[in-house]
């Protein structure tokens, strides 16, 4: 049944539009500070697709993933999703932040079931369901353990654990693991990858590392000069593993993405 | 049994090792104590033998006290001491709820905070001398009066300190709970709450330590008891040894409080990088 949907999405038939970005602006300040950060932005994502946006950093990558997210508001345009206009942050955008964002004060499994105790889950059944996902990021023996006691990769990953907990609808991920060593790195790729061949939540990845997002993604949306100047379909298939980081292809699209990025 | 070559990291400091430079530090000071008293003469300032002689019988009966005071069976330290100590503490906890309390709510309504800050603000301001007056004329002379100063200074330091906190807290955290679908009032639950704990303690920390300030002169206008009232009589007839007397007797009871409150706030923000 996996396979089935993989050719589905390789095929490229019956898409359905999921995220829809019309005519976004975004402009910081005015008159002598204001600050283009990009103008004008069209596209579309589609249901369970994994699309990622590189660019240069001062780029608007991150603002237009807060943009999706309903944490900033556009200059112009609106965001779209299911046809909805995006106005405020909500649960069913699930956001992982650049920086640590964990709950300093709330245990590891305390965090994990944060979004079930906003919602008023009974203590017993978010505990259990906290457990599991602590499980599927391999922390369930850190449960009792304040984020302070933990590496930065393990919080990461246990911000991992509490987004997916709480079910979102779509999944946006601002540079998750721009801060963590290589092999680190690696390993919650293929957990990501793992996860998000469970329910192909459409996925908003934002990263400047070109191997991070020919890795994980079905399109590449290059933002750079204030817009999205190319788009890159990605012909890899899934699931995929670590042999494709060396495959010849592999590199050849790491190649011209890299022509795309790379400053004049 | 490999007994290696085991170095101290100078980072960890034990019980024995605060409490070996909490003794050099009291010795530094009784040393400097000492040699100035040499030096300007026991009628100015008593050495600390003589003032250490008095420590023990001072606590029941002082001479000079029984002279100045009128109150029957407050002839002691004791007695005093208990009365000041209690007033902080409650003048403290009242003050502290009332202040946080006021803070959260002035976060919480934007339209109050504009209203009611410029007020709050004129009535932080006013030098506690000045106040202290207009608070025995309103409540008379007396626990009430004395309450009313401390509540009062403690209010608008926590309000000061809750206000600076909030605007502290890292944007990050609040962003990630409003993306976890959490309302207005459950990030300020389960956000702002727990997250300017630490700046709070903090707070209460110093207004526990300012408060006996404050009491002290609280007690000085017409209160019949309390340090306060001790000081003051036994400055007016130059009693420097039973004053310094009554000085270490405040310094150890605001260092055991102190003390025991950092213990306490450690274990509340015990998730706190340290």
């Amino acid at each position: 049944m996996q396979s089935d949907e993989q050719k589905e999405s390789v095929l490229g038939e019956e898409k359905t539009v999921k995220i829809r970005l019309e005519n976004i602006s975004k402009i910081f300040g005015v008159a002598k500070t204001k600050l283009v950060v990009f103008q004008d932005i069209n596209a579309e994502i589609f249901k369970q697709e994994f699309v990622s946006v590189i660019g240069p950093s001062g780029g608007g990558k991150s603002t237009l993933l807060f943009i999706m997210a309903g944490l900033l508001p556009t200059t112009e345009g609106r965001v779209l999703i299911d046809g909805k206009e995006v106005t405020e942050p909500g649960r069913d955008r699930g956001l992982v932040f650049q920086q640590d964002s964990i709950f300093p004060w709330r245990s590891v499994i305390e965090n994990v079931e944060y979004g079930l105790e906003l919602r008023s889950v009974s203590q017993k059944e978010r505990r259990e369901v906290a457990m599991n996902y602590l499980k599927l990021v391999n922390l369930e023996k850190f449960a009792n353990f304040w984020p302070k006691e933990l590496s930065g990769g393990m919080k990461k990953r246990v911000a991992l654990a509490m987004v997916w907990a709480n079910q979102p609808d779509v999944l946006l991920m601002d540079e998750p693991f721009g801060s963590l060593d290589y092999p680190t790195k690696v390993d919650l790729q293929n957990k990501l990858l793992e996860m998000w061949g469970r329910d192909k939540k459409t996925t908003v990845f934002v990263t400047h590392d070109i191997e991070e997002a020919v890795f994980l993604s079905d399109r590449i949306f290059v933002l750079t000069d204030g817009n999205i100047r190319h788009t890159l379909k990605v012909p890899f298939g899934r699931p995929r593993t670590d042999d494709l980081r060396t495959d010849k292809e592999f590199q050849e699209i790491r190649r011209q993405l890299w022509g795309y990025t790379a400053r004049g | 049994m490999a007994e290696g070559k085991a170095r101290k990291i100078p980072l960890f400091f034990s019980f024995f090792d605060r409490l070996k430079w909490g003794i050099t530090g009291l010795a530094v000071l009784l040393l400097i104590w000492w040699l100035f008293a040499l030096l300007i003469g026991p009628g100015r300032l008593p050495a600390p033998l003589s003032v250490f002689k008095r420590m023990i019988p001072s606590l029941t009966f002082i001479t000079e006290l029984y002279a100045q005071l009128v109150s029957a069976g407050a002839e002691g330290i004791l007695p005093h001491l208990a009365y000041s100590t209690r007033s902080i503490l409650i003048g403290t906890a009242l003050g502290a709820t009332l202040g946080i309390g006021t803070g959260l709510a002035l976060e919480w309504k934007e339209r109050v905070k504009a209203m009611a800050y410029p007020s709050l603000m004129a009535i932080g301001v006013i030098p506690p001398l000045v106040l202290l007056p207009f608070l025995v004329l309103w409540f008379g002379a007396g626990l009430t009066s004395q309450l009313a100063l401390l509540v009062m200074y403690v209010f608008f330091m926590l309000l000061i300190y809750t206000m600076s906190a909030i605007d502290n807290v890292p944007p990050v955290y609040k962003q990630f709970s409003l993306t976890m679908g959490a309302s207005r009032g459950q990030v300020f639950r389960t956000v702002v709450l727990p997250a300017i704990v630490p700046e709070l303690t903090g707070g209460i920390r110093v207004v526990l330590a300012m408060a006996w300030g404050l009491q002290v002169i609280a007690e000085v206008v017409g209160s019949p008891i309390g340090m306060g009232q001790v000081l003051v009589s036994l400055v007016t007839i130059s009693a420097v040894d039973v004053v310094i007397v009554g000085l270490i007797y405040i310094a150890i009871v605001a260092t055991a409080i102190d003390i025991i409150f950092l213990r306490m706030s450690r274990y509340i923000t015990r998730w706190m990088p340290r």
